[in-house]
Order: C-alpha cells, then structure tokens, then sequence
C-alpha cells in the first residue's frame, strides 16, 4: 500500500496529533547526492493549505519522541529481521517493521512512555537496544530523518512497505 | 508504563536512568489524602530517629518551607545542643524524607561555593557552625549564611572565563539553611533568621538509642533494608506536589484581635515581626502538605491554596515552643539554669548560712549545688553559664574570697517584661478559630467543605513511638521546673482529662542533659 498525498497528510496530522510535534522534509536525489528540504514542523505546516500540501509530498519524518527506530541497513536480511522481531516480541514492544525501499529494514517500536524521559535518557535507552541489536546507532539521536512509512523511498522510488507487526 | 520499556531501562542499569524511571513512574501516597498525614510523617521520621518529638517534626516543617513558591517564605533553623545530643541524626533523618535532588549536607563549603554552587538546592545543611569560638567550625561563612537565610545573596565577581575582563552577577534566592551548634553564646542577627531547635540529650534517651543500636547489630533485615536503595513515600510525594502555588491563611483577621484579654503575638519586642511572619510561613508549609485535602482556587492562572486552622494550631503546637524559647534570648541549657535558680530560692539557705554567709544571702544558690542538681559535669561549663546569664542581667553573682574560696553565690533577676512571643494557650486560639469557622465568611471561602480539624496530639498514639510510656516521661520529667504539670504524667485520669494541648505542653518541657 501506498499512501495517496491526501493519507499521507491526514497520516502525519494523525500522528502529531497522538504523539506530539515533529518535523518533516522532503527528499530527493540532486545530481548523485541526496538533498532535503527544509524541516518544518508538522503543527506549523497544519495551520496552511500551502502546508498541508507539504505534508502531502513529504517523503521523510523526524523520529518521534516514544519511538526507537532499528534501522538494518548493514548485514539486512529477512530473517535478521524476524529474529530481531522475535525478540520484540519476548520483550512485549510494540513495533511495525517495514522494508525501508531502500536497502535495509526498519523495525519501529512505539513507547508511549518514552516521552517522559530526558532527552540524555531517551538517547540512552534508543542507543542500548540499538546496540543491543547491532543496528545504525544514529538512530538514538532524535534529530534524525527517517524514510515516511507506506511512501516511496525518495531514492529508489520503492515503498516502505509494512512486512510484519507485534503480536 | 510498558512492562516492554520498564525491562529495558532496568536492562541498561545506568543510574540515572532507573532514578528518572522512578519519578516517572512515582505515585503520590494515600497518606497525602489522609487528615492525619502529620502523625504519618511523625511516625516515620520516628523509626530513624528516636525521642525529640516536636524537634525533629519542627524540622522537617522548616525543610517544607523550601518548597514554597514565595522564597520570603523559606525558613531556616538552627540545632542547638550539646556534643552528641543527637543533632546531626535529627536533620539526617528529616533530610533522608525529601528528596534527593533538593538538598545537600556539607561538613564545610567556602563562602564563594555558597555563594556560586547550591543554586540548584532547595535546603542546605551544615554539620556544624560554631561562630563563637576561636576557629570554631565553619566560622568564616556565618555572614554569608545569614544573607542567604534571609533575602537571598546577589554576588558580582571577576569571571575567570574571560581573564577576569568581565564581571558575573549570581543572584540566588532566600533558601532554607539548617545547621547544627553546640554554642551557647548567642548571635542577634542569626537567631532573628533562624528557628532555634534545642536538641538535648538525657538518660533514657541514651538508653533508648542504645538499645536500638544492639538490636540492629543483630538485625540481618536491617542490613537488608539497607541495600535496597529505595526513597521514601515522603519523598516521593513531595516530588509530585504542586510546587507552583500560593498559600492563602483567610483566618488572620482573628488573630489580629485580642484572645482571652491579651494579643496573640507580644509585641514589645522587635523581633516578634520576624517570629509572626515565620510562624505564618510555618503554617504556609503545613498546608503545602496537605494542599491535596485543601480547598485550592486558580484566579487569573495563579492557583491559591487555602490554609485552614488546624494547620496554623499545628504550626503553634510544635514551634510556639521553640519560638518562645528564643524569643527569651536564652539559650535553652540557660534557661534551664536560670529555672533551677529560680525554684530552688531559699533551698540553699542551712548550706548557705554554714558557710559562713550572711542571713540576707539567704535566698541566693550556691553554684556548685546547682551544678550538681543539674548534673553538668564541668565547672568550667556552670562558670561560662552562669557569665553569660550574668551579661544579660539575668542573675547577679556574688563571691567574697575573703568568706570562703568554695563558693559561688547568684540569684536570679526578676524581670518585668514578658519573654514569650506567643504569651496566649494555643487552646484559647484554638477556640476563636473554631468560632471564625462557623462564621458566614469561612463557609464562602471553603465552598461549604466540612472542615474536620486534625490537631496534631502526640499523646493518641503514644505506643507507636514507644516514648511517651510512663516510664519514658516519669524519668523524663521529673525536673523540679515540672511541679505543676507533674501530676498529668504520673496519674492516667488526671492525664485523660487534661486537655491535648497541656499535655502537649507538658511533652515539651525542655529537659536536664546528664551526658553532656
């Protein structure tokens, strides 16, 4: 499934609306380098029709701050994957992994909780289980751009695709 | 909280991760709901900390006060009693119930880290000031400990960042200051800041934490208790209270009328301003306390809390004592000295007269029975006790070498002035409270709540903190200055039928150190 520019912004409103602001680019390939538009705030870009088109052509998303985002893109496999999931799955994580339409996996685990850390200890709980699962440590960070679910990949022009959730 | 994040943080074992999973994670106590959350606390500081009632409540009220959103409003208090009195377990224990962020015990600090370093700490505690004496404990910061207990530092200094080019501005609020003193000399200026907390010491309280040393030492679950790191629901709940409002006393209109013939608050001493406005304050964090059972109000975006008597009643039950005490400008070991002379006027008269002293030093005492009634082990402690009774025209002294060289005579002087701050019973307050309760005006304010008053009252739950047996208070109290009240404590009807508040005052009565 891929989202329509309509979905897309009704997903990003839905998404703000439930687990706070964030900020959206969008991406696309320059030349062989990839560039990104400005970051703006999907609460910002809410209040325009001008900004609500925005949210319909952005491909890339902050993390959010009750997310921890697994990102295989070295040594990704299926079944690495499913390993991973399955172990998610003994902790009782929340998660939705997806094929990121690029070259690795996304696994994104939703914790509501999360959102009362510290910013210091919201990265440290991020980087164990990253580390944990010898997955791209950038992604404790909370500035960092992720590839929008159920979107074409703004390289590969392939969709995130949703290919397992917990149980 | 997810079972799923919960794991994890406890996986990842950092410190400071689990510290933030508890407050997150941190639940307000019951207790916080009950009318007797006083008694709860009392009770608690009491399983750390034995005897010293009202002084380690007294305490724990004035660590409360640094919570209040008004920093004219934190008060600070000073431990005063002997070497080994019990001073420094009092303020660990109260400091063991709030929480950890918020304050810091040092055994010395410099005047700049006061100055510069504790911003960020809400209360801060000294083991020892001893300002008095000749390179005495912490000495240096006494000024800088006065400016902070009341009205804050603002301090400008060369930055050493930019090589001293520039100069930095720290301002830092009024804080609550707690500390301990074995002096007896006293300083104006500190004790009109400072809430003066006697802390004695004396045999059966000897025993009693004597005994629960031993019993510990054979405890394995005491050892078990304290591996567990785990804070205390006061703490805890102290954390999650709303620290970002005001407390409104509406019955001060009634206590600014005469009760029983008399003002509640003395008013030929300067200093009584500085007492009326920190008992006030006391009463502020009494009700900070219970502010989830008072009648809160938001006006404009600024939330109000509403005291109600009892929280000022409480606040004169344990402090009006303390207050009263310092109001005399004695320091309480003098005070005791100077009761014994006045009690014993005309005791020493057969001794007096042996000595070979006229008849009309008959009414005088002789220093040396007084010294050994009262059990103070040194001379040279009676002789510094007595100087200072004698600088501030409390007693005259008499010695004639040429009589004899064993004795020392004094009396004491009466004065005419009233050396209590609070002169009015906290019973007969209590009973224009209780009118002003009923009027029109107090059931406005309250929204038509049932006000049911707690009134802290030591005596109804006496087995649970174990002092208040007969035993305890037959030994405690049987000072020659307890005459009157003696026969509450000896007699169980008697006891029955005094009213809370006598009996109240008769557990606070300031008693002999034989240990010191």
């Amino acid at each position: 499934m891929v989202f329509t520019e309509g979905e897309r912004s009704s997903y990003l409103v839905g998404l703000c609306n439930k687990y706070g602001d964030f900020k959206v680019a969008k991406g696309f390939v320059r030349g062989d380098k990839k560039t990104f538009t400005k970051r703006k705030n999907v609460l910002e870009l809410w209040q325009s029709d001008e900004g609500m088109k925005f949210l319909g052509v952005a491909n890339c998303r902050q993390i959010l701050n009750s997310e921890i985002i697994l990102d295989m893109d070295e040594d990704a496999s299926e079944k690495r994957m499913n390993d991973i999931c399955d172990e998610l799955d003994s902790y009782g994580f929340l998660y939705k992994a997806y094929f990121s339409g690029s070259k690795g996996y996304h696994i994104h685990i939703l914790e509501n909780a999360l959102i009362k850390y510290s910013h210091v200890s919201r990265q440290k709980i991020r980087g164990f289980l990253i580390s944990k699962f010898k997955c791209d440590p950038h992604m404790a960070s909370d500035n960092v751009l992720i590839a929008l679910e159920d979107t074409e990949h703004f390289k590969t022009g392939q969709p995130k695709t949703l290919l397992r959730e917990s149980r | 909280m997810s079972e799923a994040l919960k794991r994890l943080v406890f996986e990842l074992d950092d410190p400071d991760g689990v510290a933030e999973y508890k407050r997150i994670n941190a639940v307000l106590d019951m207790k916080f709901f009950s009318d007797e959350l006083l008694k709860e606390i009392h009770l608690e500081l009491d399983k750390r900390h034995k005897l010293d009632h009202k002084e380690k409540l007294g305490v724990f009220i004035v660590a409360i006060s640094s919570y209040l959103k008004d920093p004219k409003d934190h008060c600070s208090c000073a431990l005063k009693g002997n070497s080994s009195a019990g001073k420094d377990s009092c303020v660990d224990t109260v400091l063991s119930h709030i929480p950890k962020d918020d304050w810091i015990k040092v055994t010395r600090a410099t005047t700049a880290t006061l100055e510069d370093d504790v911003k960020d700490k809400r209360i801060i505690a000294f083991s020892e000031i001893n300002k008095n004496r000749e390179r005495g404990a912490n000495a240096e910061i006494v000024e800088t400990f006065k400016q902070m207990a009341e009205g804050g530092t603002t301090t400008l200094k060369k930055d050493a960042k930019t090589g001293f080019k520039t100069a930095i501005r720290t301002d830092q609020e009024q804080k609550t200051l707690i500390y301990g003193t074995t002096e007896t000399e006293s300083d104006e200026e500190l004790e009109t800041r400072y809430v003066i907390i006697p802390i004695t010491g004396y045999k059966e309280k000897n025993k009693i934490v004597i005994s629960d040393t031993l019993k510990k030492a054979r405890d394995v679950s005491y050892y078990l208790a304290k591996t567990i790191d785990e804070e205390s629901w006061i703490a805890t709940s102290i954390s999650l209270l709303d620290k970002d409002c005001y407390i409104i006393l509406p019955f001060t209109d009634v206590l600014d009328k005469e009760v029983s013939g008399k003002e509640i608050f003395d008013t030929t001493k300067d200093r009584v301003k500085r007492d009326v406005k920190r008992i006030i304050s006391l009463t502020r964090a009494i009700t900070w306390l219970y502010q989830k059972q008072r009648v809160t109000k938001t006006i404009n975006n600024v939330t109000f809390i509403y005291a109600e008597p009892s929280d000022f009643l409480n606040a004169l039950i344990i402090f009006s004592d303390f207050i009263n005490l310092t109001y005399s400008g004695i320091d309480h070991r003098l005070q005791r000295l100077l009761d014994y002379a006045k009690e014993n006027i005309g005791n020493h008269c057969a001794d007096i007269s042996n000595l070979g002293f006229e008849d009309h030093y008959c009414n005088w005492i002789l220093r040396h029975k007084a010294q050994q009634d009262l059990g103070i082990s040194s001379v040279n402690t009676i002789k510094r006790w007595i100087a200072e009774l004698k600088d501030k025209d409390k007693i005259d002294v008499y010695y004639n070498a040429m009589i004899t060289n064993k004795a020392f005579l004094f009396r004491p002087i009466n004065s005419p002035i009233s050396s209590l701050a609070i002169p009015v019973k906290v019973k007969e307050i209590d009973s224009v409270l209780t009118d002003w309760l009923n009027s029109k005006e107090a059931k406005e304010i309250y929204e038509g709540k049932e006000i049911a008053p707690y009134v802290l009252d030591f005596v109804d739950y006496d087995k649970e903190t174990r002092t208040f047996s007969d035993e305890n208070d037959m030994s405690r109290l049987t000072g020659s200055n307890l005459v009157v009240e003696e026969e509450f404590i000896c007699d169980d009807e008697a006891k029955n039928e005094v009213s809370k508040f006598d009996y109240q005052k008769v557990l606070t009565v300031e008693k002999e150190d034989k240990n010191e």
